[in-house]
């Protein structure tokens, strides 16, 4: 081995986790460019990361668990709040500090912070390959086996539309002499939230709407098929049995899951929207 | 409107839904640190509990993740580990389990899928059980850095140590890794077996200068 591949090869950890300062990188990177085998071994450190992100992220939180989590979380909304508990953080002095400095030397305000954020965390769960259909399945498990609405005011539905990012309207299904019964809001897999709201119909089918971002959900990329009604495009399927339906209005996107047929389901999906 | 009038209703509260964001990064490290999917729920459920009992410490702006990453490991220690995380003493042989360069370039590129930019599939099943033998500083700091892709600086302030040891647990953690999957892939008969006796051990990485130039540079 050259002194030189020593050299580097104390590097490429700190060079993968991002962590070396510019005059080291341009080192690491000029001596893989010309060495094979310090190539070969970033590829293969970076392959060992992405594996072990892939294994790590596999497992996720059951649809049943994240419901009981969100209603502890509710219940401690009301809690007094613990300032000196051991397992609790000061998290101000250094943190505060670095943000600051990096929000000064790159310019970026705290609403920028946050998108970047979200989206690199989106980039980590396409790694993760949990797919659209997976989220299809859990509109559909949650029609399947609902739980309780948080609240069963219409009026307070709009209340939902910090944690989904898109306006949370009650959709007007009186035509088909549907009744609301609530809603509440869940959190979808990959760190994405839907609002979920229940309805029985006047012929006693339940049916479930899901209200969500459709930047961060994209059903129409699922395995639902495009359909046309009327002159809309509606995405349709069957899911174990349970119709769903997709449609996007004004940026907002909205699925409906019942045991009715395509065509009633994309009607609904159509009415949905304000 | 009703829902703001009320003083039981369920206010918007940004804080929570910002906290849900990040359920599944939460649960995925606690199922690494209690290698039991029923133990990792009753662990994050506690720790965002404490999350929202704490939140008024939690400063806006700042990295949540890391400061839920916090509780999350305090909350396990505190539960699981009184002694703080498990601590495996390597003595012998692996002390330094592989120095740089332990293992040739045809070695390395046989342990890796050419398509996937991932490990070859087989040693993809590998990755859990290597990841389960790491001592749990080990495994947390790459979990933490692998996967959440947090900074040096950060995983030090979750683990409560200094970033020196932080990278020492990196170096040490990712060796370990790579060498379960390099004695399997050679068990498999998909590597071959390198003579790594001609090669001199390299030194590992020298924290101390490391951590001397990043001081000079902050």
């Amino acid at each position: 081995m050259r002194s030189s591949c020593r050299a580097v090869g104390r590097l490429v950890e700190s060079y993968l986790d991002g962590e070396l300062e510019p005059s080291q990188l341009l080192e690491v990177e000029k001596h893989t460019q010309a060495c094979a085998t310090c190539r070969e071994r970033v590829v293969l450190d970076r392959a060992i990361r992405v594996s072990v992100r892939r294994t790590v992220l596999a497992g996720k939180p059951s649809p049943a668990f994240r419901a009981r989590v969100t209603s502890s979380m509710i219940a401690q909304r009301w809690a007094p709040s613990q300032r000196s508990q051991a397992t609790i953080p000061n998290w101000g002095g250094w943190a505060v500090a670095a943000l600051a400095a990096a929000a000064l030397a790159f310019g970026i305000q705290a609403r920028d912070r946050y998108d970047a954020a979200s989206t690199r965390l989106s980039e980590t769960s396409t790694h993760a390959s949990v797919g659209l259909d997976t989220i299809i399945d859990q509109f559909v498990d949650w029609h399947a086996r609902p739980l309780p609405p948080e609240i069963t005011n219409p009026n307070d539905l709009p209340g939902f539309e910090p944690y989904v990012g898109v306006p949370v309207h009650p959709p007007a299904f009186s035509p088909f002499g549907a009744r609301l019964l609530g809603g509440r809001i869940l959190p979808v897999h990959d760190e994405r939230v839907a609002a979920m709201l229940q309805y029985t119909m006047g012929s006693g089918h339940r049916v479930s709407v899901y209200v969500y971002d459709p930047r961060r959900i994209a059903t129409s990329q699922s395995r639902l098929r495009a359909k046309v009604f009327g002159s809309e495009p509606v995405y349709v399927g069957q899911v174990r049995g349970w119709s769903i339906a997709a449609h996007e209005q004004r940026g907002v996107g909205y699925a409906i899951a019942s045991d009715l047929d395509d065509a009633s389901n994309a009607e609904l999906a159509l009415a949905a929207g304000p | 409107m009703a829902f703001f009038g009320s003083k039981r209703s369920p206010r918007p509260d940004p804080f929570e839904a910002q906290v849900l964001l990040h359920l599944d990064a939460l649960y995925a490290v606690a199922c690494r640190l209690t290698k039991s999917p029923l133990d990792a729920e009753d662990l994050v459920q506690d720790a965002l509990v404490k999350a929202m009992r704490a939140r008024d410490q939690y400063q806006p702006g700042t990295n949540l993740k890391a400061w839920l990453f916090k509780i999350l490991t305090n909350t396990f220690i505190n539960k699981y580990r009184r002694g703080g995380l498990e601590r495996v003493v390597l003595d012998g042989p692996d002390a330094d389990p592989l120095a740089d360069g332990w293992v040739s370039a045809a070695s390395m590129r046989a342990l890796r899928d050419p398509e996937s930019q991932a490990l070859r599939p087989l040693l993809q099943e590998e990755i859990h059980r290597a990841l389960e033998e790491l001592p749990e500083e080990f495994r947390l700091a790459v979990v933490l850095s692998d996967v959440e892709e947090l900074s040096y600086k950060e995983i030090a302030e979750v683990m409560d140590c200094p970033v020196g040891t932080v990278m020492s647990r990196l170096h040490r953690g990712r060796r370990l890794l790579q060498k379960r999957l390099y004695d399997h892939a050679v068990f498999l008969g998909i590597a071959p077996v390198d003579d790594a006796s001609d090669e001199p051990a390299a030194d590992p990485v020298n924290i101390a200068q490391f951590r001397a130039r990043k001081g000079r540079r902050a």
